[in-house]
């Protein structure tokens, strides 16, 4: 065991001093700043290029006026807030957004009132582009379009109406269940939030799985 | 790994130095305690962390860099071994802490795809969440501007609960000798779960509609706070409070998504209190 996790400490250390080798020579290809951060003193981690041993100690130099990536709230910041929007200031920083849709673990609740935004989408753009159809193919021909997917093969017409059910059920359905929350804030807790997501996508599951029938 | 194993075998031989002194204080311990053997090395339970990186000297993209940690040899939750980490193994690894049991919410940070506050975040040996395995995933606050590694900045955040003026405003101020603003029980009970608020940030920071309009929607957070002052029976501008957040970014951005309430790290409601603020503004 201890072999084994010797050999993992191993690997990763080979793979911390890869980084620092790219790093460095990120660095290398970058031109050098201008003057050594006046905090580091190190020589080797901070990117700057002093010549300093690991033992010897840094020579003090008084710290110079920077630009501070950090907001620090004051009389000031707060006239800069009205000024300036704040993401566009930020973003002159060049500071990173930290990761947000791709890293998150959305709960139940979230992907029901996600899937809500979809079928909307889904329904506008539907809806839309019978529209065209009946202006591009004239006088019913979106009609005609509809009743023919539905009178094709078994297969494809059921899924077809499962297509068109779903969303217009479950954007319905969500739509009543917020209604529902907006009257009574009392009913929004963790544990019913979730039971009213399970319910709201089983029900129009069940509901657009009949619709398929009709 | 040298460092690791020293050290181990120096806290065992310290472990066995404390059981002999123990022993010799007293006679009859000394039978038992000269009898029991060293503990046994316990089998290492190694678990990696994968930590968001970004330094603002190195002019590099963030990357995730991954860290293991011998369970045996740490504490419980994830901020302790975060605090390893930075002692041990490297010590530009950059978050915020402070009180270590939930009550400053400055270790407000990404763990396994949710937010929450490190300190009152158990190592899931199994791994949890967005991740598999013995790795676990560390990012800071999701979609923030990171001044480094997991500190993000939280200008804008406290600025915004600045804007809503979180604090008590009346018409006539104190009269004569009046020494507080009395409150009934019963009112008194309407800020309970509002007031403990710490503002870590992790439900603002939960929220879809936050990630997309940070600028001009106030989130959970802020809202919260703004009915806490609307609901407080010995506040006299409730209305003005009202009107100023009957607007199309700040309120109702909120579309009930209610990410907010799933992670509060202290179990408050920030989706039933904007709730209640949008159901006043409709009974107005």
């Amino acid at each position: 065991m201890l072999r084994t996790t010797s050999s993992a400490l191993a690997r990763f250390a080979r793979r911390q001093l890869s980084v620092n080798i790219t790093a460095s020579a990120a660095a290398a290809a970058l031109p050098p700043p201008s003057s050594p951060p006046s905090y580091c003193g190190c020589g080797n981690g901070c990117g700057c290029r002093s010549k300093l041993s690991a033992g010897s100690v840094a020579p003090f130099s008084p710290p110079q006026q920077q630009i501070r990536s950090m907001t620090i709230l004051s009389k000031e910041s707060k006239e800069e807030f009205k000024k300036e929007n704040y993401s566009s200031r930020m973003a002159a920083k060049g500071q990173p957004v930290s990761p947000h849709v791709t890293i998150y673990a959305f709960p139940a609740c979230a992907l029901s009132s996600i899937t809500t935004r979809i079928t909307g989408c889904a329904l506008s753009f539907g809806s839309a582009g019978l529209g065209m159809v009946e202006i591009l193919g004239g006088n019913g021909a979106a009609l005609d379009l509809m009743s023919t997917l539905g009178s094709a093969n078994l297969a494809f017409a059921s899924c077809a109406k499962f297509v068109v059910a779903f969303p217009l059920v479950y954007h319905s359905l969500g739509g009543i269940r917020h209604l529902i929350w907006d009257n009574n804030p009392e009913m929004l807790s963790n544990v019913d939030v979730e039971k009213a997501s399970y319910v709201l996508v089983g029900t129009s599951l069940l509901l657009s799985g009949a619709a398929v029938f009709v | 790994m040298l460092g690791l194993s020293s050290v181990r075998q120096s806290m065992s031989r310290s472990v066995v130095s404390v059981n002999i002194a123990r022993a010799l204080s007293t006679a009859e311990s000394l039978k038992v305690s000269v009898t029991t053997t060293p503990p046994a090395q316990k089998e290492e339970r190694i678990k990696y962390f994968k930590i968001y990186r970004w330094d603002p000297d190195h002019r590099q993209k963030p990357y995730l860099a991954t860290y293991p940690v011998d369970l045996n040899d740490c504490g419980p939750m994830v901020l302790d071994a975060l605090i390893k980490i930075k002692s041990e193994q490297d010590p530009t690894l950059t978050f915020r802490r402070s009180c270590r049991e939930g009550i400053c919410g400055s270790c407000a940070m990404n763990i396994n795809g949710r937010n929450t506050l490190a300190c009152l975040c158990y190592i899931d040996p199994k791994g949890g969440g967005k991740s598999s395995g013995d790795v676990t995933k560390i990012y800071p606050l999701p979609h923030m501007y990171v001044v480094k590694d997991l500190v993000p900045d939280m200008g804008n955040f406290y600025e915004q609960y600045r804007s809503i003026e979180p604090w008590l405003q009346t018409k006539d101020g104190k009269a004569e000798g009046q020494a507080e603003f009395l409150q009934t029980r019963e009112d008194r009970a309407k800020l309970d779960g509002m007031y403990e608020c710490i503002l870590c940030a992790c439900c603002s920071t939960a929220c879809p509609s936050y990630w997309w309009n940070a600028d001009k929607y106030l989130g959970p957070a802020v809202l919260m706070q703004a009915y806490r002052w609307i609901e407080d029976s010995r506040d006299d501008f409730k209305d003005k409070r009202l009107a100023e957040l009957d607007d199309a970014f700040k309120l109702y951005r909120c579309h009930t998504i209610m990410n907010c309430t799933k992670v509060c790290p202290k179990h408050l409601n920030p989706g039933k209190a904007i709730a209640h603020i949008k159901k006043r503004l409709a009974e107005k």
